[in-house]
């Protein structure tokens, strides 16, 4: 009889011990610090042209790669968005398109992101989209509709992030400031200063609060997405390399280590818009960002770096039809996007000699054909705000020998690489929940609090063991 | 003749193709809030597919009949 009970309190003891610690993960390769960095749209193909670009890209530094499957939940197809996909990265579960960190019933799914604060270490979110995005969402919100990026904002003031550098001001300061898109007069600006943060809009000031390298940040650089890296301002606006530097500046501090995500977000946008020179740069400014991570990781020597994507997008092909070659010097020559440099120009002043114009200058093209030339004015043409860019986007593709099949996310795997201690989980080809699951599993298992709640809970325990009290 | 913009998703969302003849209320999209169906008003030929990365959707523009 005491036999048994001295076997079943080992067994309860085991259990504990096995949930605090994270299970089978030896301690030994428990990295400190945990690097997630997202290349938003970023399918292999995308990582082709950058290496077409650079020749060898940072991410050829991580010794171990492989790919990642991305489909969200069965009812919502096959094909994922940035929330499934993101929600599936930041818990380690799948839920449908268009939800940020629950379940489709509306249960808050604990994020690894939440794990790392709630075990004491500091945290960051670092974006080239609105911070209120579905990628950034994903790791310290839980919402049932991505679009609803005001109430993703107050989520983030009480969100206790250390870092949080990306565009987005417009759902954060009230409605009768302009650019505002808010629909009250809450100021979270200013809510979230009194709750310690430093406010920062520009370069200059996130390079001073870097090299301070104290205290919450809020970096809030341009009032919707920050530009394409084609378009970026460099004196106004920090590169993603720059904002992840000033990141891991600030998240090195603290003494019980850091959790960080970075997002290359508009290698997405440029893929859907099918512009291929703007994807290559931004692409290669994540690849920047990577390197960053990297040169950190191994001066530091206790950082695991996860480089992969949230899903592939527009089905690119180096090569198109019979033209199996690629000419990646056409994609070098642009100097601007399509959708937010050159289209907008081409709208203000459609005449031949316009359009012939800024070919030159914006794309180096001098030989438009007159068939060229009627497309991009009848796309000029469409009502609205919009410009329609297939015309001109079709002048650099068909001239680079760059193909897409889509203007939309494609269900292809995509790449999965890392560095650092804990790195060997991540070979071969996994789903995304998978990454979601193995980083609770290397910052040691959930943290306390969440798992007594687990415990206390059959349901949580049996069903869905990484459930979180909703916020 | 006349252009019509109608608003899609653009997780997978688009139903048609650049070229692609349509008939009044043939199936063209997801609705980007809902994800209902949306349908074409017009008859017409797609004439461009245009992302906005503001909004996150695409801009299927239907040149009408």
């Amino acid at each position: 009889m005491k036999m048994r009970i001295f076997a079943r309190w080992a067994a309860v003891f085991l259990l504990l011990v096995t949930m605090f610690t994270g299970g089978a993960t030896a301690q030994e390769a428990m990295p400190k610090n945990i690097i997630l960095m997202i290349g938003d749209g970023m399918g292999f193909a995308q990582l082709t042209l950058g290496r077409l670009a650079k020749g060898s890209l940072a991410i050829e530094e991580c010794p171990v790669g492989g790919a990642m499957t991305t489909h969200p939940l069965p009812s919502s197809g096959v094909i994922t968005d940035s929330a499934a996909a993101g929600t599936a990265l930041a818990t380690g579960h799948k839920t449908d398109n268009g939800i940020i960190s629950q379940t489709p019933e509306g249960k808050a799914l604990y994020t690894v992101l939440e794990n790392a604060r709630d075990k004491g270490k500091a945290t960051g979110l670092v974006t080239t989209t609105r911070i209120t995005h579905a990628t950034p969402a994903v790791f310290a919100t839980h919402i049932d509709d991505r679009d609803n990026e005001n109430a993703i904002a107050e989520q983030f003031v009480n969100s206790h992030v250390n870092v949080l550098l990306g565009g987005g001001l417009r759902h954060f300061i009230p409605k009768n400031q302009e650019g505002s898109k808010r629909s009250n007069d809450r100021n979270l600006v200013k809510e979230m200063e009194s709750k310690g943060y430093t406010f920062l809009k520009d370069r200059q000031g996130l390079l001073d609060a870097a090299s301070e390298g104290e205290g919450k940040i809020l970096g809030l650089f341009k009032g919707s997405h920050m530009s394409y890296e084609l378009d970026r301002d460099a004196n106004k606006e920090p590169s993603i390399a720059e904002m992840t530097k000033a990141a891991l500046e600030i998240l090195s501090k603290d003494q019980e280590g850091f959790f960080l995500m970075v997002e290359g977000g508009r290698i997405d946008h440029a893929s859907h818009a099918n512009d291929a020179p703007t994807t290559m740069a931004d692409m290669i400014a994540f690849d920047e960002a990577v390197k960053t991570a990297l040169d950190f990781a191994k001066r530091d020597g206790n950082t695991l770096v996860i480089i992969t994507a949230d899903h592939a997008n527009g089905g690119l092909s180096i090569g198109m039809g019979d033209k199996q070659w690629a000419k990646p010097e056409v994609l070098f020559a642009a100097k601007g996007s399509v959708e937010e440099k050159i289209a907008p120009m081409l709208k203000k002043d459609s005449s031949v000699e316009a359009i012939k114009k800024i070919a030159a200058e914006y794309m180096d093209v001098t030989d438009l054909t007159d068939e060229e030339v009627a497309a991009i004015q009848q796309g000029l043409k469409i009502e609205g705000e919009w410009t329609a860019t297939d015309p001109i986007v079709k002048v650099i593709n068909e001239r680079a020998h760059t193909g897409w099949t889509t203007h939309e996310h494609d269900g292809s795997v995509v790449p999965l690489f890392a560095f650092g201690p804990g790195s060997a989980l991540f070979s071969g080809i996994k789903d995304n929940t998978y990454v979601g699951k193995s980083i609770f599993q290397l910052q040691g298992g959930v943290a306390q609090k969440v798992a007594f709640s687990i415990l206390s809970d059959p349901h949580l325990a049996l069903k869905e063991p990484v459930l979180a009290e909703s916020k | 003749m006349s252009y019509i913009n109608v608003q899609v998703d653009a997780t997978a969302g688009v139903m048609v193709r650049i070229g692609v003849n349509l008939k009044e209320g043939d199936p063209i999209g997801m609705n980007p809030n809902s994800q209902e169906i949306v349908r074409s008003p017009v008859s017409g030929v797609v004439e461009f597919i245009t992302f906005d990365s503001d909004t996150h959707t695409l801009i299927i523009t239907i040149k009408e009949d």
